[in-house]
């Protein structure tokens, strides 16, 4: 409690949701190491019971140590491969494409979103075609962009914009669909007008649904790199993908594995980048502490 | 609340484990059979014509014959040997045909476990051709050169070949020249097209890629052997197989032999045969004269040509797709060695690879 009385009055009242909070305990490094731990254990724990039951599999014979190989040994190949530039090199190129391809796809998304919201002959023209898209498995667009594109930079790209996309639309037109008429009324007697309108109203309010529709889009955009990294081996492009498919090549388990946990990796680290979006954005509109 | 937690991932924890045990008692499902003799035989093998014993003991019914009624023989192709490894890994084929390279790095990948090869199949028949106006190989600079695949036996040889006269190519398609790993139908209709400027490849798509598409021949690879015998295709053996069921292997040995001497002694029957089979895998039939522009490039025996293997297997080290592997023990020939004998044929050798 003795943290409370230096806070102003204003805070205090800031979100009746306070009152459902138990009171706040005294700060200090003790706290903030169990917070630690209490947010680490279970992720620690997850990866035990996976490394377990690997290894316990491998210990069962079930198939021969170089088709499934001990936890140890793709250690061993992450340890070695993980410390060279020319794997970071792979992974600047494997993300640029991913942030090329993710931007793309927002900056197409969007315009069609607010076209589609904002127009009504339009959704009902491409409304449901968007969702439609958005079922689809991007890995079927392959083989005609490699006939449209041949094997190129532009064949990944295409497929990966036309994967995202249509998340993206389709969680800013549903985002702006639920936007409270009121609020509309509300901007339109403060003056706001047209892109005044969408910058300062409607985008804002329709942000949790869009962010929702980002982390999709991404989720589609990273499995359609994938696949185009597999499918469509650019000459002289040594992506994470193409890695993937020379350990294939190779017959070596143990590189084939290190790639898929480091895929997994790369997953992991950009669904954190857009779990802290979405915090943020939860704690902007006082949905959380 | 933390205790309800702790449950839940206790009970998912147990669920893993008990799926992993579960899969891990599902194995052994192989082909079962008693006393050393499976049930059916599995046996790869590509549609090239350096693999023509295997296109005409199957298709004359020859390994079938051998392996009796007792024994199923369940034929797959592949396109490459890479993928014929893979295969054998994962326990989807007993034997295959395949060349040396990918059956010496199956041999390091699984440090000498997975595989052994017990009776050499061809030597020769394969080389670089090109398209006019290419005549040196400083005018590789900046062509685009197809291999059946990444690692596999003509891909190691073009790279190392390469390397010897100073020019450098990636594994990504990138350097001097541009290596692209293709399938080698596609590398006939791709040369014809123009998008590449040659190919490393083997029989018959050496010779069709001549007489049909204008190439010419760059390196014919008999010319940089001693003798101009070096192993294209050889048969290997699953090593756990091979312990299992000598006596299957032994009827495949048969099989073997049997076709290699028919191969010999009646080609102009062996081209039909084997173009006979090739249509009925690819839908088409070649141009007989193909064939046999392919066969005068080919030798047929059951010899391993044992010393170009170590040679193979430094050309993958050179060219950075292998790391250094001590290939003693490679060969289980005794099988082999036995039948010859009771043929009364010569006996071949591994020599310095001799286990």
């Amino acid at each position: 409690m003795a943290a409370d009385t230096g806070v102003g009055a204003a805070e205090r009242v800031a979100g009746l949701d306070r009152l459902e909070l138990g009171p706040r305990k005294d700060g200090g490094p003790g706290v903030w190491a169990r917070k630690l731990w209490k947010g680490t254990w279970p992720k620690v724990l997850a990866i035990v019971i996976v490394v377990g039951a690997w290894q316990l599999v491998v210990l069962a014979e079930w198939r021969p140590v170089f088709v499934l190989p001990p936890p140890s040994r793709v250690f061993d190949e992450l340890v070695r491969v993980v410390p060279t530039a020319s794997f970071w090199d792979s992974v600047l190129l494997t993300m640029g494409r991913a942030a090329t391809g993710f931007g793309l796809a927002v900056a197409i998304g969007m315009i069609i979103g607010i076209a589609v919201a904002r127009f009504q002959p339009l959704r009902a023209a491409i409304g449901s075609l968007i969702t439609g898209m958005q079922t689809m498995p991007s890995i079927v667009w392959f083989p005609f962009a490699i006939l449209l594109f041949k094997i190129s930079e532009e064949a990944i790209l295409f497929v990966v914009v036309l994967g995202a996309a249509p998340s993206i639309a389709n969680g800013l037109i549903s985002g702006i669909d639920y936007v409270p008429p009121t609020w509309k009324r509300v901007g339109q007697i403060l003056g706001m007008r047209g892109f005044g309108l969408y910058r300062h109203l409607i985008i804002p309010a329709a942000l949790p649904s869009f962010v929702s529709g980002l982390k999709q889009g991404w989720a589609f955009a990273w499995r359609s790199l994938m696949a185009g990294e597999l499918l469509v081996i650019v000459p002289g492009a040594l992506s994470i993908g193409v890695r993937l498919q020379t350990s294939r090549d190779l017959n070596d388990a143990p590189g084939l594995l290190a790639y898929v946990i480091i895929v997994l990796c790369v997953g992991i680290v950009v669904d954190i980048v857009f779990s802290a979006a979405d915090k943020a954005l939860r704690r902007r509109w006082g949905l959380t502490v | 609340m933390s205790s309800r937690r702790y449950r839940l991932v206790a009970v998912i924890a147990a669920f893993v484990l008990a799926a992993g045990a579960l899969t891990a008692c599902g194995g052994g499902d192989d082909a079962a059979g008693s006393g050393g003799e499976a049930g059916t035989l599995r046996l790869g093998y590509f549609p090239n014509i350096t693999h023509a014993p295997a296109l005409v003991g199957v298709q004359n019914g020859i390994f079938a014959e051998k392996l009796g009624a007792d024994v199923k023989l369940e034929p797959t192709t592949f396109n490459a040997g890479p993928e014929a490894i893979e295969a054998l890994f994962s326990g989807a084929i007993d034997a295959t045909y395949i060349g040396p390279n990918p059956a010496i790095n199956g041999w390091a990948k699984s440090e000498g476990t997975a595989l052994r090869i017990i009776a050499g199949s061809t030597s020769g028949g394969a080389g670089l051709v090109v398209r006019d106006g290419i005549n040196a190989p400083a005018d590789l600079k900046g062509k685009k050169i197809a291999t059946p695949q990444l690692g596999n036996t003509q891909d190691v040889a073009l790279r190392a070949w390469l390397k010897t006269n100073g020019l450098n190519a990636d594994q990504q398609g990138g350097g001097d020249v541009s290596i692209l790993p293709t399938a080698n139908s596609d590398t006939v209709t791709s040369f014809a097209a123009g998008d590449l400027d040659g190919a490393w490849v083997p029989e018959p798509f050496f010779s069709t890629l001549i007489n049909k598409h204008g190439a010419k021949v760059l390196v014919d690879e008999k010319d940089l052997w001693p003798g101009g015998q070096f192993v294209t295709t050889h048969l290997i053996v699953r090593a756990e197989f091979l312990e299992e069921h000598p006596d299957t292997v032994k009827k495949l040995l048969d099989g073997h032999i049997a076709a290699v001497d028919y191969v010999n002694a009646s080609p102009a029957e062996a081209q039909t045969a084997a173009n006979a089979h090739l249509e009925s895998l690819n839908g088409k039939k070649l141009d007989p004269a193909i064939i046999e522009a392919a066969w005068k490039n080919l030798t047929y025996t059951v010899d391993p040509v044992a010393t170009s293997l170590q040679a193979s297997a430094q050309h993958a080290q050179d060219v950075g797709l292998l790391d250094p592997v001590d290939l003693k023990g490679i060969y289980a020939l005794d099988l082999l060695n036995e039948k010859l004998r009771a043929l009364g044929k010569p006996e071949v050798s591994a020599g310095e690879l001799a286990p």
